[in-house]
């Protein structure tokens, strides 16, 4: 009797083991299929002696189940002057003579931002653009006064939760004036 | 009465073996698995060498009161529920709809060669238990054969309390 008590209760805490652990996994597959690498919050754009100081910031989304670490995030992005808004913004002979910035940062799972579960993280890079020739580049719209700025796409690796595997995505392309 | 008996038998015979499947499944897939288990084994193994023995153990000395055979087969169809389960895992992410690729099948399939160990621990344990739990139809038997021998033996000290002369009297 004894024997059957403490079988079935081992029996009860494998079946509590297992029910986790598939969970874990069912939300692991989730919380990647429906990853997102986020976009470009907010660009701020300040006049200084030499020329601008830039201040891109990028949230990270995560409608997931578990947590997520960005360990690695790569993204390129172009100044859109709207000199000639006669062509889409990506148009290679266009991109060719604005300024461009290619940003990343390079961290690991124990540094890297954390995006919690249904939630969001911000990552800000500044950057000084002192060349005369990239300065000339920049300049607002001259209708609305924007900064227009296109990412040309990204690249991101995370983990999810604590399991040992670093997972790549992409950040897709956008447009937007700041 | 005779009917439920067999049928209350025949459920816990299925029961203990469905149990053992569960047990031997969970503790494969949290050593296999080990990221998405909700404890971290130091050495996996181990578990996975283990746990389907010492199962097994258990359920061989819960079913010291059925035929080697019946352990055999639970031996079995333990080690098919464990697959099942184990399979069942690993499709769960295909099952809910949010699988990203194919399963992490990582060499799981290996699952199969539980059933040696199962096997082997169910033998054991119903082995064990014959001796230190022996089934009631075994007491029965057992009883009933220490009173028949009881019962011989005060005979044979009554026919050897007799005097010879008494014997001989007696004789045609």
């Amino acid at each position: 009797m004894l024997i059957a008590i403490g079988y079935v209760g081992l029996a009860l805490v494998s079946a509590g083991i297992f029910a986790a652990t598939v969970t874990k996994f069912v939300d692991y597959s989730q919380t990647q299929k429906v990853f997102s690498a986020g976009g470009l919050e907010n660009a701020t754009f300040t006049r200084i002696p030499s020329g601008w100081t830039i201040t891109l910031r990028w949230r990270f989304e995560n409608p997931g189940r578990l947590p997520i670490t960005i360990a690695i995030f790569q993204f390129q992005s172009v100044v859109d002057n709207r000199s000639d808004t006669g062509r889409p913004w990506d148009d290679p002979a266009k991109l060719a003579t604005e300024y461009g910035m290619f940003l990343s940062f390079n961290l690991d799972r124990n540094t890297g931002p954390v995006v919690p579960l249904g939630g969001t993280a911000a990552h800000t890079w500044t950057v000084s653009v002192t060349d005369p020739l990239d300065v000339a580049k920049i300049a607002p719209d001259p209708v609305d006064g924007k900064f227009y700025i296109g990412v040309l796409g990204g690249r991101v690796w995370y983990y999810v939760s604590d399991v040992n595997a670093r997972i790549p995505g992409d950040a897709v392309p956008s447009y937007g004036g700041f | 009465m005779f009917a439920w008996t067999r049928v209350r038998s025949a459920g816990l015979f299925l029961l203990w073996t469905f149990l053992a499947g569960v047990i031997v499944a969970a503790f494969f897939v949290t050593s296999f698995f080990g990221d998405y288990g909700p404890v971290r084994l130091a050495d996996p193994g181990t578990v996975i060498l283990f746990m389907p023995v010492f199962t097994a153990f258990i359920l061989g000395l819960l079913l010291a009161d059925y035929e080697l055979v019946h352990t055999v087969v639970a031996a079995l169809l333990s080690t098919f529920v464990a697959i099942g389960l184990i399979l069942g895992f690993m499709y769960a992410p295909a099952v809910a709809g949010v699988a990203v690729g194919p399963p992490p099948y990582q060499g799981a399939f290996s699952s199969v060669l539980l059933f040696p160990l199962v096997l082997l621990g169910t033998v054991v344990g119903r082995a064990i238990g014959e001796r230190i739990l022996p089934p009631a139809e075994t007491q029965r038997r057992q009883r009933a054969l220490e009173a028949e021998t009881r019962e011989w033996h005060e005979r044979l000290t009554e026919i050897e309390g007799r005097s010879p002369s008494e014997d001989r009297g007696k004789r045609p």
